[in-house]
């Protein structure tokens, strides 16, 4: 096989070596390339600033431990850093059971704990848990919260004895949600059961670098306010809030990194197919 | 009565519905609708063939979703899909093996595919169907690593996916072109069209899965609610033509008309 | 359950049927898991008592059925100690959840960047007018999200965010929104043919 052959039909055992070498050197190796922050994040960062004190948001948690490592887990605690850091009532929920216990989990991160250090639960912040029947449980909880928590919050303490839950009762009692999404049900799912029965619900997103192009519909049309951007937008939250730690500057060095790797690659292949056919034209 | 901000909505609601049964009774009364050639849907019957004269297994499955939510149409067009594979693999003698994930369109699966074996006289093989429906897990990524097990193990000659599907997607796609499977894909899920088609022999984007049950069977009336389908996204690009010129020549009366 | 989607909210009879069929249809799919975990004991049975000599893996299926046990018990053992709905205030649950469950998911997820690598170099060859817009839009939009993929351009680094917000906000919005309306649309029909019965290829198929 020729030079130019081989270039066009790289095996993909190669191609997965040099990937995986490419993210593996900033992990090891800092290197600390430079990250320009989008407007996106900033509108989001705002959208979290502008609200008033003592202000009601529901926070969910809708996620599967799959997208947590990269992408979501750094997007929700940076999240949660900044909302405990404001004097605002949070309602920790989730419609994924798999997003529940990664509630606590987000609670444990060094930063999280610090800004929650002064907040008082029950008062200040709630964890409901689980809602089981996704966007059919959406809807059931928009229209009667306390009905479908008759069980509790997550550790099962009744609502009547959390003070921060005594005005909470429908949707409406909401004045943002931050939706941190796997996929289905998540931010559009909040948008038809939620938003429509609360127009002026505010409702910023934190998803899945892949599910930021069907997000964007969304968010030209203003239903929602604005998007974090998988784990690109979770490195420029974290850098404007000053909570950036050494990790996750390598992590978002591996991410440039492998982004560089696979055009690389199709560069060379493109070049391998194009020098191939202008050898078969010539024969 | 009607709740505010829902009251446009119902209207186009009832409009595509009616639109829907006109067609339908158009149909019926004798005027089969043509619909174009849906290439990915003509290369279902030639990939079973190609499964049964290369002696391996047709793997197809309804993706991720349930019957429950937001994802039943797509579940429900990937069922028809079984159905339809299920017969042609009954039919030829191509062996069928369907990944399940959701528990309870399990049972549904396994009425289908026994269902589609009894109707072509596979009494035999109807009674094992609970053995080729096969459960794997409702966690969406031990699913995938159990799934691709059987992509490796298997080797199929076809693979076919039409579904709700998430991530998993673009991990079945790759692993079943690398056991050399042709595969026909399809879901309404924006975020994993693009993955199909880049991975995927033949893809089906966005409603072609719905018109799945009616290009294959050939029915009129079936036929007839596709065009009455498209006559509703004909609705939706007048509204959008008629917003756009009206927005833009600072007409906002339009736009709170479709918002009460 | 479609007239109460349109029904004022104030109409509380309306509502509240549809609260409980909701809540009957979370009950039946409830009740299904238990369902999948028959079947997936079944299966595994199976597997071990067809075992042959030289082939070790019914110990996969040994360990399987092991670990969903052992797991519910968890579970359920979680709950009735802590009296709440949530199995994992039980920590040893807890602790398996958050460092193998996790640890494990997040290890297929992140297959995907190579199985994306893969993917693009094949898919995306220029073969024709349209293979060559893909791969230049792309390629684009790849630096584009890159963290650090504006600097790749030095001075010319703000011009390329800008083109790289141009795709993300024109033409993919347009095409995303086409295909929304269209797959909205198409699930509307649907519904239609199962509702009045001509949609049966779900059914099991025939007339």
């Amino acid at each position: 096989m020729s030079f130019w052959k081989k270039l066009e039909a790289v095996d993909v055992r190669i191609i997965y070596l040099v990937l995986w070498i490419a993210i593996g050197i900033p992990l090891l190796v800092p290197i600390g390339l430079p990250l320009a922050i989008s407007p996106d994040t900033v509108k989001y960062k705002e959208a979290i600033d502008a609200l008033p004190a003592g202000s009601v948001i529901a926070f969910g948690m809708d996620v599967s431990p799959a997208g947590w490592g990269g992408e979501l887990g750094p997007q929700a605690r940076a999240t949660a850093t900044h909302v405990f850091r404001r004097p605002l009532k949070v309602v920790f929920l989730s419609f994924w059971e798999t997003g529940a216990p990664l509630i606590e989990t987000a609670w444990r991160d060094p930063f999280v704990a610090a800004a929650m250090k002064d907040k008082k639960y029950g008062v200040d912040y709630v964890n409901l848990g689980w809602i089981p029947g996704t966007e059919t449980g959406m809807a059931s909880f928009a229209t009667d919260v306390w009905k479908v928590l008759e069980k509790g919050d997550y550790k099962g303490t009744k609502l009547a004895d959390l003070p921060i839950m005594a005005n909470i009762k429908t949707v409406n009692d909401f004045t943002m949600l931050i939706c941190i999404e796997t996929g289905t049900p998540g931010g559009p799912e909040y948008l038809r059961q939620w938003q429509a029965r609360n127009p002026r619900l505010k409702v910023v997103v934190g998803s899945l670098g892949v599910s930021v192009p069907a997000n964007m519909a969304y968010v030209a049309s203003g239903q929602i306010v604005s998007i974090l951007r998988g784990g690109r937008g979770a490195a420029e939250y974290q850098r404007l809030l000053n909570i950036a730690t050494q990790a996750d500057v390598q992590g978002s060095d591996a991410m440039t990194m492998s982004h560089v790797v696979v055009l690389l690659f199709l560069l060379v292949g493109n070049a391998g197919y194009f020098a191939t056919r202008k050898k078969a034209g010539k024969t | 009565m009607l709740e505010p901000g829902r009251v446009a909505q119902l209207f186009f609601l009832v409009v595509i519905c009616a639109a829907v049964i006109y067609f339908v009774e158009t149909a019926r009364r004798g005027k089969m609708p043509k619909l174009r050639k849906v290439p990915g849907l003509d290369a279902v019957e030639e990939a079973v063939g190609r499964a049964t004269e290369m002696a391996r297994p047709v793997v197809i499955s309804t993706g991720i979703g349930g019957l429950t939510d937001i994802t039943a149409p797509q579940t429900i067009a990937g069922l028809s899909m079984v159905g339809y594979v299920a017969k042609l693999c009954a039919r030829y003698g191509a062996r069928l093996i369907a990944p399940a994930r959701v528990p309870h369109v399990l049972p549904v699966e396994v009425e289908i595919v026994q269902t589609a074996f009894n109707e072509e006289g596979k009494v035999e093989e109807a009674a094992r169907a609970v053995d080729m429906v096969q459960y794997l897990s409702d966690s969406q990524f031990a699913y995938t690593i159990a799934y691709l097990g059987i992509l490796q193990r298997e080797k199929p000659a076809a693979h076919i996916m039409v579904g709700g599907y998430w991530a998993e997607s673009l991990q079945l796609a790759e692993v079943g072109f690398g056991v050399g499977a042709v595969q026909i894909a399809g879901t309404a899920n924006t975020h994993q069209i693009p993955f199909f088609v880049a991975a995927c022999d033949y893809s089906l984007i966005g409603e072609e899965i719905y018109a799945a049950g009616a290009y294959l069977s050939k029915d009129p009336i079936q036929s007839g609610s596709v065009v009455g389908q498209d006559m509703g996204k004909a609705i939706a690009f007048i509204l959008l033509l008629l917003g756009v010129i009206l927005s833009a020549a600072g007409v906002k009366a339009f736009t709170t008309l479709l918002l009460s | 359950m479609i007239v109460s989607a349109f029904a004022s909210q104030k109409i509380k009879e309306i509502q509240d049927a549809a609260s409980t069929l909701q809540t009957w249809v979370l009950v039946m799919v409830n009740f299904a898991v238990i369902l999948g975990a028959v079947m997936i004991i079944r299966a595994h049975k199976g597997r071990i008592e067809r075992r042959k000599p030289g082939d070790n893996s019914w110990m996969f299926s040994v360990w399987l059925i092991g670990a969903l046990i052992l797991y519910l018990m968890l579970g359920i053992y979680g709950v009735e100690v802590s009296n709440s709905a949530s199995p994992t205030r039980d920590p040893t649950f807890a602790w398996i959840y958050n460092n193998a469950v996790v640890s494990l998911d997040s290890a297929m997820y992140s297959l995907l960047a190579f199985f994306i690598a893969s993917a693009a170099f094949r898919a995306f060859k220029a073969r024709t007018k349209e293979a060559a817009v893909l791969l230049l839009s792309g390629g684009a939009i790849m630096l584009y999200n890159a963290p650090a993929g504006s600097v790749v351009f030095g001075p010319l680094g703000p011009q390329f965010v800008a083109l790289g917000e141009w795709i993300m906000n024109v033409p993919n919005m347009a095409g995303f929104r086409g295909i929304i309306i269209g797959a909205a649309v198409g699930a509307i029909a649907l519904g239609i043919r199962v509702m009045t019965g001509r949609e049966r290829g779900y059914l099991g198929g025939g007339e």
